[in-house]
């Protein structure tokens, strides 16, 4: 259990990172040149004692962390003890998470600064800081946020990308990005609820700016991997937090999946998130709104959508008949369909499975394409045909030797099957 | 080339590629052992204090599954301080300094925010080592830590700060079965929700509607087992998911976590205590898996790696071993002479501890078929009773 999947990546990323107070300071410059640097530590918390690390027992006394780890976090335990949340706090925690971006109680210190620093920054605030803080010359002002909070959102936004760049699949960093477009959530809903001063148009165009800014960091990192686990369920979560401020995100969000899909066929993630989309879309089949918005929580695909879907995959499949992600993909959307129109659906299944074996499996062109071969099976079971899927079954267990347990298991029940039908049928 | 001479090197080659190591019990120990050290002195050490909690727990109970429970105190300084210590701090006392007064859960070190993950790893480590009554406990504010993190739709948070994930659900569930409060939460709803992440393929993503991937696959299987709840996924659901995990097998004989994507150790644990659960564990290939982790074994200094000749970690030893008890290889295996403990697929401690705590579950079973002593204690769901 844990977040370390990936201990020996982020290890290895972080020895490149680490070193003394002079890597420190010149790694500082290229992060945010208003933070200061680990040397300015002595004089800023000149009032703080610095901590040591309690990591239990030590058989051997002497500790030896990397130099500038020990200190920066000697200084962080210390202000832990105090509870001290504050300007020079949140210049700490830079430091602290230059060293271990995955230490997540240093986030949690970092958000607590950033909601104090942010709220100094707000109009009606008496003591508000501006020093060092460059305003916008020429921004169009936001009444919702004022240009010192922007400039701070967009600054910690620009930091945590940063971090992100060498971090992909750090939990904390993803975490922080949502925590801080939560933020922005927020202040749009209270706006548009008359909450706050600011008119709609504000509110539209400051979701508008980080909307789109948002996507495109998501994109920059499916770009460096495709498949990066939590840039897609980041990707999930904020579609759906802007789905109904913006409908039609998820038309673009279809075209995105097959873009990648178009990149990379065999990516598990585009499909998954093909179906996601699918199944929070808002259609077009359905007279008013809430009608549809409880469609889309049903989850119930309209039929002419399973049919264009069930041909985009069979296009797929045509491309790579290996690909298990297009096999699994077809077979779940007739399946469902059948679910819950079974006379439609059943005229579909039929026709897929002729698909299957008369262009993807023809003139034997791929004996051993276990997806495809799997699909036929399962989709005559479906059929309640099962006698039809005897012979895919048995060709899998010859093809696909690592699972024939698996494939005998299968043949086995549908005898299981047939001989019970046969008793039940003797008996009457 | 005649066509005798072409055999022979065809079987030489096929021999060499299907040697597998031993298992290289005592060097593991060592490793394991080992650690504690290193961990202060080195990077990975700083790159990793803030999970410690989690790193021991690894330890332990990866050593607990090759040494007597009285070995592992000894060389791991659990319950009493080494006499060389110079801090004259075990590991339970180091355990207590991570209990958070404010939040009432565990951080992964001493200093941290209390946190799901960590709080059930203290649980663990408490329960392997018999030391729930420790008076340093304060079993009532980790419970009630634990069960103010439950969400109105059934989901767990991970901490105050609201991250939603399946992983957290299977935390909360068996840190609470362990302390006797399963009934104080909403395990109905948890339920509901564990369901409402199940995805196309019959797996289970972090949140609903993302992809499933073996890792929360565990989880979820994990938290149903212990909810007693795993009827609730039907048994084409159970066939559905058995099957996308029996297709997690490569060539290699290992097991990766999602399609396309690369065989890793840890999988084996992940996938294999899944299928333990749902009784599936014939439909992969036992043997090419056992093989795969054998190979990934350091045979120098230890420990076990992601894949084979690659850095080894505590983690994927611990799920390495923990694999390959759950395959049997090391309780079957007439070559090993030693008698390893066995671990337990749903808590993923030694199943002599779970039945000694008498921990609920609940497992799939087919009619007739023989359930293993390992399992046999649990409830059982039966799609094929009459």
């Amino acid at each position: 259990m844990g977040d370390s999947n990936n201990v020996n990546d982020d290890v290895n990323q972080q020895a490149q990172a680490q070193g003394g107070d002079d890597d420190d300071d010149a790694a500082m410059d290229t992060i945010d040149p208003l933070m200061f640097r680990s040397s300015d530590l002595p004089d800023l918390f000149a009032d703080v004692v610095p901590v040591p690390q309690d990591d239990g027992p030590d058989v051997v006394c002497c500790i030896d962390y990397p130099a500038g780890f020990q200190k920066v976090y000697d200084y962080f335990r210390a202000i832990l003890k105090r509870h001290e949340i504050s300007p020079r706090v949140f210049g700490l925690t830079s430091l602290c998470l230059h060293h271990n971006p995955a230490n997540y109680t240093v986030w949690h210190v970092r958000r607590q600064c950033f909601s104090l620093v942010l709220s100094s920054l707000s109009a009606s605030h008496p003591n508000q800081e501006n020093e060092g803080l460059v305003v916008a010359v020429g921004a169009a002002q936001n009444s919702l946020l004022t240009n010192a909070q922007e400039q701070l959102f967009t600054r910690e936004l620009e930091y945590t990308a940063n971090l992100g760049g060498s971090n992909p699949k750090n939990y904390q960093i993803w975490y922080h990005r949502r925590s801080l477009l939560s933020l922005l959530l927020e202040k749009d809903a209270a706006a548009a609820s008359g909450l706050v001063s600011g008119t709609p148009s504000d509110s539209s165009a400051l979701l508008d700016k980080y909307c789109t800014r948002e996507l495109s960091y998501i994109d920059s990192v499916l770009e460096i991997d495709a498949k990066n686990y939590h840039a897609w369920s980041h990707r999930q979560w904020f579609v759906l937090a802007m789905v109904d401020k913006k409908p039609s995100f998820m038309d673009l969000e279809l075209a995105y999946t097959t873009e990648l899909i178009d990149r990379d066929i065999r990516n598990n993630s585009a499909w998954n998130h093909r179906w996601f989309v699918l199944h929070n879309q808002y259609t077009n089949d359905y007279d008013n709104e809430s009608e549809s918005k409880q469609q889309r929580q049903q989850q119930r695909l309209p039929f002419h959508v399973v049919e264009s879907e069930a041909h985009f995959a069979l296009d797929q499949i045509l491309l790579d008949p290996y690909n298990e992600s297009s096999c699994r993909f077809l077979v779940a959307l007739l399946k469902e369909a059948y679910q819950q129109e079974q006379p439609r659906a059943s005229t579909l299944i039929r026709q897929y499975l002729e698909s299957l074996q008369n262009q993807v499996l023809v003139d034997e062109q791929y004996p051993d394409a276990s997806p495809v071969l799997s699909a036929c099976a399962d989709l005559y079971e479906w059929l309640q045909q099962p006698v039809q899927a005897t012979p895919w079954l048995m060709r899998l267990s010859a093809v696909d030797p690592i699972r024939t347990k698996y494939w005998m298991w299968r043949l086995e029940q549908i005898a299981a099957a047939s001989t019970a039908t046969t008793a039940g049928g003797n008996e009457s | 080339m005649s066509g005798n001479k072409s055999k022979t090197s065809g079987s030489i080659a096929l021999s060499i590629l299907d040697y597998s190591p031993p298992f290289y019990f005592h060097l593991h120990q060592e490793y394991i052992v080992g650690l504690a050290g290193k961990m202060e002195r080195s990077f990975e050490g700083a790159m990793t204090e803030h999970l410690r909690m989690s790193g021991v727990y690894w330890s332990l109970t990866a050593l607990s599954l090759l040494v007597s429970k009285e070995d592992v105190d000894r060389l791991m300084s659990v319950t009493q301080s080494a006499e060389s210590s110079a801090k004259n701090e075990s590991i339970l006392d180091w355990l207590f300094t991570c209990f958070d007064e404010r939040t009432g859960g565990f951080g992964g070190n001493s200093g941290q925010d209390g946190h799901m993950l960590y709080t059930l790893s203290a649980i663990q480590i408490l329960t392997l080592v018999d030391a729930l009554d420790d008076k340093r406990f304060h079993r009532e504010k980790v419970i009630n830590f634990v069960l103010q993190l439950q969400r109105p739709d059934g989901s767990w948070a991970g901490d105050s700060w609201g991250e939603i994930d399946t992983r957290f659900t299977y935390c909360a569930l068996s840190a609470l079965s362990q302390l006797q409060a399963l009934d104080r939460a909403n395990v109905d709803l948890a339920v509901d929700y564990i369901l409402s992440c199940r995805n196309l393929d019959g797996g289970f993503g972090c949140v609903v509607g993302a992809e499933s991937h073996a890792g929360q696959v565990f989880c979820c299987i994990g938290a149903l087992a212990i909810a007693c709840s795993l009827h609730r996924l039907g048994e084409d659901g159970v066939e559905l998911l058995g099957w996308w995990l029996a297709e997690r097998q490569v060539d290699s004989g290992g097991l990766n976590g999602r399609p396309e994507k690369q065989a890793d150790v840890c999988y084996s644990w992940w996938i294999l205590s899944a299928l333990s659960i749902l009784g599936k564990v014939s439909w992969i290939n036992g043997d090419k898996l056992a093989s795969f982790i054998l190979k990934s074994q350091d045979e120098e200094d230890g420990g076990i790696s992601d894949r084979p000749d690659d850095m080894p970690d505590v983690f994927h030893t611990f799920f390495g071993i923990a694999g390959l008890s759950l395959l049997g290889h090391l309780h079957n295996n007439r070559a090993n002479e030693f008698n390893f403990r066995q671990i337990d697929p749903v808590y993923a401690l030694p199943t002599d501890v779970c039945r000694r705590w008498n921990l609920p579950g609940q497992i799939v079973v087919h009619g007739s078929e023989e359930v293993g002593d390992r399992l046999a204690h649990y409830a059982r769901c039966d799609f094929y009773a009459r």
